[in-house]
């Protein structure tokens, strides 16, 4: 994994980074997720094709960590948001980018890069009135267990 | 599409034309007959004369119950399918087609021309929120070609502007609004409503209201008995949400647009006081694009990038809602009021 490069999983998935805060949404699994710690730093690195070794050593550059617990912590990082279908491997022959870190003294501990994932969006279809049907019915029988709308 | 709405129109003996102005811009709806005239309720707020510029967007809207012609459906080849086949879309730039096979309807609309088309089988069949938010993927669609947007969100102003409330379904954003209009706020959307980004001449992005409508659980209709008189399915309760026609009880508070001033992320705290305070514009994004992307798919990229924008423009807020339900729209009011002051300092 510390040779690869990714990219986001367009067009299934759509992300915004706000002063280095993320959100991102993938469309076909109707989950989406928030960046916690240096996760919107390290997804907005991931995303633009930064290799993961870069990754790593723009992170030790700008925090108070060991490069191999920040490398640890990139690589779960990486099969998490792998897994989610979030990145694929990027294997375009376009120059690798390179990181921007934040340079600060003394350096900041390290938080790990987390992704925190909301699996709500499937009950979000059935709540609001368009789609307030039988999934197994479809239009226009109602779903048993439809709630209250804002 | 075309040829079967001339068709539906010879049939029931000529078109009803009706003007609105919709996110500030012209749009007609034309329709072959009577029988789908209901769905105009929700604009009447916007209603205006006919306009002598061309329109901006000409929705076309027949049902085969009362015309006997049908539509001519796109081949969908087994495009995009969704939510195990309630909807499915199909996008053909510049058409974009929507069918809803369970409520027997079509929605399409060709984005270069700027006209549009809406089909329905039986104007019975419809279920009930179809005429509290009518043609929403015909607009949603059309209002992206214009550099706006439909947002999934409530919105309630003063003679200043007006906030968003976004979230969620069950987040207080709907009753909020409801509170705001009993305690005479002005009331644009309880639950969609367009956004242009583009900053006006106060430096503030325009909320446009769209429907002039809400709808309200069992629990609201018992909370709100001033606004049973606007309420048109009364009878049907144990079945449907009400749907609200704001136009019947409180017209003078309906409004077509005011700038947007704050985006208000509603929380139920059961604490007595209602308090705002700030929060990323991200936890903003976070509360208003999963709800409005899903429900109003098709531009999904595109949308986010103007939501974030959106957010950045101006202040977000947490408003955590107190028990005091009467406190709600004075802390909305009392929060309006100091935003303006800032920025006239």
């Amino acid at each position: 994994m510390q040779g690869q490069r990714f990219r986001i999983n367009a067009p299934d998935v759509i992300n915004q980074v706000i002063d280095g805060e993320a959100i991102v949404l993938h469309l076909g699994t109707g989950r989406y997720f928030s960046a916690r710690g240096c996760g919107a730093e390290v997804w907005s690195w991931l995303s633009a094709s930064v290799p993961v070794p870069a990754v790593v050593e723009a992170l030790a550059s700008s925090y108070d960590a060991s490069p191999d617990a920040i490398a640890a912590a990139v690589d779960e990082f990486v099969t998490y948001l792998s897994g989610e279908g979030l990145i694929v491997d990027n294997f375009d022959d376009q120059p690798a980018a390179t990181p921007s870190p934040t340079i600060s003294t003394p350096k900041p501990s390290f938080e790990l890069p987390v992704m925190e994932a909301f699996g709500d969006l499937e009950d979000l279809l059935l709540l609001d009135p368009v789609h307030e049907v039988s999934t197994e019915k479809g239009w226009p029988h109602v779903a048993p267990e439809a709630g209250s709308h804002g | 599409m075309t040829e079967d709405f001339t068709r539906a129109a010879d049939v029931v003996g000529g078109l009803i034309d009706r003007w609105f102005m919709i996110a500030g811009q012209p749009v007609v709806l034309q329709f072959a007959g009577p029988r789908l005239l209901p769905l105009t309720e929700a604009f009447e707020h916007l209603a205006c004369l006919p306009q002598p510029s061309v329109p901006a967007l000409t929705i076309h809207l027949w049902d085969r119950a009362s015309t006997g012609i049908g539509v001519a459906a796109p081949p969908l080849d087994g495009r995009i399918g969704e939510a195990a086949g309630l909807r499915v879309l199909w996008h053909e730039l510049p058409l974009r087609v929507l069918l809803q096979p369970g409520q027997g309807s079509l929605s399409a609309i060709d984005e270069v021309s700027g006209e549009a088309w809406y089909w329905c089988d039986d104007a019975d069949a419809l279920p009930y929120w179809e005429f509290a938010a009518p043609l929403r993927m015909v607009l949603h669609w059309w209002l992206g070609t214009c550099g706006a947007l439909m947002l999934h969100a409530a919105a309630i102003g003063s003679d200043n502007g007006g906030v968003l409330l976004v979230g969620r379904g069950g987040s207080g954003k709907s009753t909020t609004s409801l509170l705001g209009l009993r305690a005479g706020l002005q009331f644009a959307s309880d639950d969609y409503v367009a956004v242009d980004p583009t900053l006006d001449a106060t430096g503030c992005p325009t909320v446009h209201s769209l429907f002039g409508s809400g709808k309200l659980t069992a629990d609201q209709y018992a909370n709100f008995p001033e606004l049973h008189a606007g309420v048109v399915n009364a009878d049907r309760l144990d079945i449907e949400k009400a749907v609200l026609f704001v136009n019947r009880v409180f017209p003078l508070q309906l409004v077509r647009q005011f700038p947007l001033q704050a985006v208000l992320v509603p929380r139920i705290t059961g604490l007595p006081k209602t308090i705002a305070h700030k929060v990323s514009p991200i936890a903003a994004l976070a509360a208003l694009a999963p709800s409005t992307l899903f429900q109003l798919p098709g531009t999904a990229s595109a949308d986010l990038a103007a939501m974030a924008q959106v957010v950045r423009q101006v202040p977000t807020y947490a408003l955590e809602l107190g028990t005091d339900l009467d406190a709600v729209p004075i802390a909305i009011a009392n929060l309006l009021r100091s935003l303006d002051s800032e920025r006239h300092e």
